[in-house]
């Protein structure tokens, strides 16, 4: 079972992504609504799998990944955000992410982009 | 087979070096066997030849012995000397004969084997006759006592008379021994020189054999690298492959000189190759993304949508000298080698004519009122569905514009005529939604806008409604063009079972549930459902919409129309008006997803259609404070309403308590609408509501005799407050 972490503004996102179908295989360690959380959570809950937006009050997910990354240096991070600027989403994913969804996104997106993830 | 399996196409190799270590190793063994025996041999030989200088030498000190004793001196040197080489003598040519341990030349104990060639079997054998007696002698002399004269002279005799055959004895087995010797260095020379051969030969075999391969390997290599080369000569697209420093590698496809200009690619850095192409923040971007697929960790399936270079628009130097606008997509893809990123291939495709096709569509499209979306959804409705509103929306068109036309006495008249045009605007609205046709609902929705900013309007005259005929004009060719679209549908998919619907349908008959064949069911579930999904994911709420009728039901395809039209409307407010953010359901213990059930169940006296939603309920003091503020009703005559007549106000026309105006709530038509279509189905409304709780509006079809539909009348029940309407 790998330990799962959602951080986004969005509640219904957040909830989005812990109901979703067929992610039997992750449990869901906690959520956070923005950076600043995350961090803190990610101290506690240690996961291994992270899914964050990059557009978020206090600290946005650019700022969060390399820190996420370096207080868990095992876990996968997915980008989980709107295409609205790919630059922005290149340089979170150069600072420590491993894979990016766009949203909107279905269930069965969601979990072929964790599943692949987890592989490794 | 193991081999095969082990060694692949290096067994050939693998098997000439074993031989050749097998080889080795044999002549070796050997040279060294051999090598040992001629030495052993040589040390032979030269005992052999030692024994000849011993019986000279043991000769030779008896008589020096004699003769000093003779001379009345001890002799004692002389004897030692003979009595050393006797002995030596003695104790080498038993060695001889039997195998044993004698001195070699430099006084060590050395091992003899016996000699085994006849030859020097019989020279050993005479030489130990010959012996025997001067042994015997000399044994007796050393020990001393008796006549010592007599046995000296004896032995001198015995040496002298055998002196000379027992010389020519030793020469003898010299000789032989080093012809042995000699017979063995052969034989040596012969195996090294075999050996030799055996090893230029399998040099020569492991030579051809390569040679061969190479060859053939050679072959096969030239073979590909002349299809890569045909390929990459062929092939429309720019490939080129990228190393880790972004650094151009030497093979790429012809396309690339056709696209970025006839020049020497291989070693260029891609940085350079887009150099005037992809400048500032995007060519930063580009590499860090390249960089992106070079790291392992990341997933290239995961970030292929952050391709930043999917349409570049370039001015490339054109063939009759000038510049020509391209627009060039690129592709960028990992190679892999031994489980590694080695490389990024990058494939780069003149879109110019694909663009330009997909600008010319788009154009197209708009100036025949159509969006791609449009379209994209027509093509995945059931085309009697999409025929029945095209056919009703056309018909309430042409009502709102016969409405228009109508020249009315005061300013009671137009207000009139403006609601009914908004009902019917508005279900044509919510039809639309429902189906999911964007274009429609955006044209309703402006004209929904014109009717309002009309509304608000005071002194209104008939000119004031000529924008409004425009519009319904644009409205109505969209749906002409929808038609042509949907009969060119309707001969593309597959006939539906249904009979076609009759357009001159009477005055809406009482309700007669049908068999389902070869009548459609009585709901259409999908596009209720995707618009319940369609507006609460636009407010951020959930729902799940859950149908409970019976399938064997079916109406007459007017009456179907407006039961489904209506139940759109009643799950859109329910969506809109009932269910609350899921946060807020959440504090007030309910599950975040809100339900709403549509019922449909047949009754004795007829059917009963309900939707019913898990919201907040209805707010009576809202409905007070919104009918006040409309100027329905005063202050003194709503405090006077009972709650459910209080409750009958939502289906006033006009009448909404939502903040906004927005696609889906806030104009007040969408309960009227309901209303309405009841009343053509001859049908009654009822509503349920506790606060906090739920709220479910239903209305009943009479399967017969049509009632009344004006009257309202009220009921109560202990949790419920109802009313009918």
């Amino acid at each position: 079972m790998k330990r799962l972490m959602i951080v986004d503004d969005s509640m219904v996102i957040r909830r989005r992504i812990s109901r979703a179908h067929g992610l039997d295989a992750y449990e869901v360690v906690g959520t956070a609504e923005d950076g600043a959380n995350a961090i803190e959570l990610a101290r506690e809950t240690l996961p291994d799998m992270i899914t964050i937006d990059l557009t978020m009050p206090n600290m946005d997910g650019t700022e969060a990944i390399p820190v996420l990354a370096s207080i868990c240096p095992n876990a996968r991070i997915l980008v989980v955000s709107a295409l609205s600027d790919k630059a922005t989403a290149i340089g979170a994913l150069a600072s420590g992410a491993h894979g990016f969804l766009c949203k909107p996104f279905t269930d069965e997106e969601l979990k072929s982009a964790l599943n692949e993830l987890a592989e490794d | 087979m193991f081999f095969a399996n082990q060694f692949g196409k290096y067994r050939a190799i693998v098997i000439s070096v074993a031989m050749f270590i097998f080889l080795d190793t044999g002549v070796l063994g050997l040279n060294f066997y051999i090598s040992s025996q001629i030495a052993a041999d040589a040390v032979n030989v030269n005992l052999a030849g030692r024994q000849r200088m011993l019986s000279q030498k043991s000769v030779k000190a008896l008589l020096e012995y004699r003769y000093e004793r003779q001379q009345g001196q001890s002799g004692r040197a002389a004897y030692e000397e003979m009595a050393g080489a006797i002995q030596l003598f003695d104790r080498t040519l038993l060695a001889f004969k039997a195998g044993g341990e004698t001195l070699d030349t430099t006084g060590q104990p050395i091992y003899l084997p016996a000699v085994e060639t006849p030859k020097a079997i019989s020279a050993v054998d005479q030489s130990l006759t010959i012996w025997e007696p001067i042994r015997t002698d000399f044994n007796a002399l050393n020990k001393g006592g008796g006549d010592m004269e007599q046995l000296l002279n004896r032995l001198v005799s015995s040496a002298e008379s055998h002196n000379l055959t027992l010389l020519k004895l030793m020469n003898d087995l010299t000789n032989d021994l080093e012809a042995v010797a000699k017979e063995k260095s052969e034989t040596l020379r012969l195996i090294q020189a075999s050996a030799i051969t055996l090893a230029i030969l399998n040099f020569f075999l492991i030579l051809f054999h390569f040679i061969g391969q190479l060859r053939q390997s050679d072959s096969i290599a030239e073979t590909a690298r002349k299809e890569t080369t045909e390929i990459l000569q062929t092939v429309r697209e720019g490939l080129l492959l990228l190393d880790n420093n972004l650094i151009i590698g030497t093979q790429h496809s012809e396309s690339v000189r056709a696209i970025f200009g006839d020049q020497e690619f291989a070693g260029m850095s891609f940085r350079s190759l887009l150099h005037n192409l992809v400048v500032g923040r995007d060519m930063s971007t580009t590499e860090e993304y390249i960089k992106l697929l070079l790291n392992e960790k990341v997933k290239e399936n995961l970030i292929g949508s952050l391709n930043p270079l999917t349409d570049v628009e370039v001015s490339l130097p054109a063939e009759n000298g000038g510049y020509s606008v391209k627009h060039l997509s690129f592709r960028f893809n990992r190679t892999i080698e031994d489980g590694h990123i080695s490389h990024i291939l990058v494939t780069v495709m003149d879109v110019t004519e694909t663009i330009a096709l997909r600008k010319a569509l788009d154009e197209a499209q708009q100036s025949n009122g159509l969006q791609l979306d449009a379209l994209k959804n027509l093509v995945h409705l059931d085309t009697r569905t999409l025929a029945d509103f095209l056919r009703e929306t056309d018909i309430a068109l042409h009502e709102i514009n016969d409405t228009l036309k109508d020249e009315a006495a005061d300013p009671q008249g137009y207000n009139a005529k403006l609601q009914n045009c908004f009902r019917i605007m508005h279900r044509i609205k919510g039809d639309a939604g429902a189906l999911q046709l964007p274009q429609v609902v955006q044209e309703a929705h402006q004209f929904e806008e014109q009717l309002q900013s009309l509304q608000k309007m005071s002194g209104l005259q008939g000119s004031d409604f000529l924008p409004l005929t425009l519009a319904l004009d644009a409205f109505l060719r969209l749906i002409s063009d929808l038609q042509e679209v949907s009969d060119i549908l309707k001969q593309v998919q597959p006939a539906s079972s249904a009979p076609a619907s009759s357009v001159s349908e009477p005055e809406a008959t009482p309700a007669m549930p049908l068999p389902l064949a070869p009548q459609l069911a009585l709901l259409d579930r999908e596009p209720i459902t995707q618009l319940a999904e369609r507006i609460a994911e636009e407010q951020s709420k959930e729902v799940n919409v859950i149908f409970d009728t019976d399938d064997d039901l079916a109406l007459p395809d007017q009456q179907r129309s407006l039961v489904q039209s209506s139940v759109i409307q009643l799950v859109r407010n329910a969506v809109v008006h009932g269910i609350e953010l899921p946060e807020i359901r959440v504090l007030a213990d309910k599950s975040p997803v809100g339900r709403i059930l549509v019922r449909v169940r047949q009754q004795e006296d007829g059917l009963r259609i309900s939707v019913r939603d898990d919201g907040h309920g209805l707010d009576l003091d809202a409905i007070r404070e919104q009918a006040h503020s409309n100027g329905l009703y005063d202050q003194a005559e709503l405090e006077s309403f009972s709650r459910t007549r209080l409750m009958g106000l939502i289906f006033h026309p006009g009448f909404s308590t939502a903040d906004n105006v927005d696609e889906h709530a806030g104009r007040g038509v969408g309960m009227d609408l309901v209303r309405s279509n009841v009343n053509k189905l001859k049908g009654r409304i009822r509503i349920g509501t506790q606060a906090k709780h739920h709220c479910e509006i239903s209305f009943l079809i009479p399967v017969a005799a049509s009632m009344p539909s004006e009257e309202v009348d009220v009921m109560n029940t202990q949790s419920d407050a109802e009313a009918r309407v």
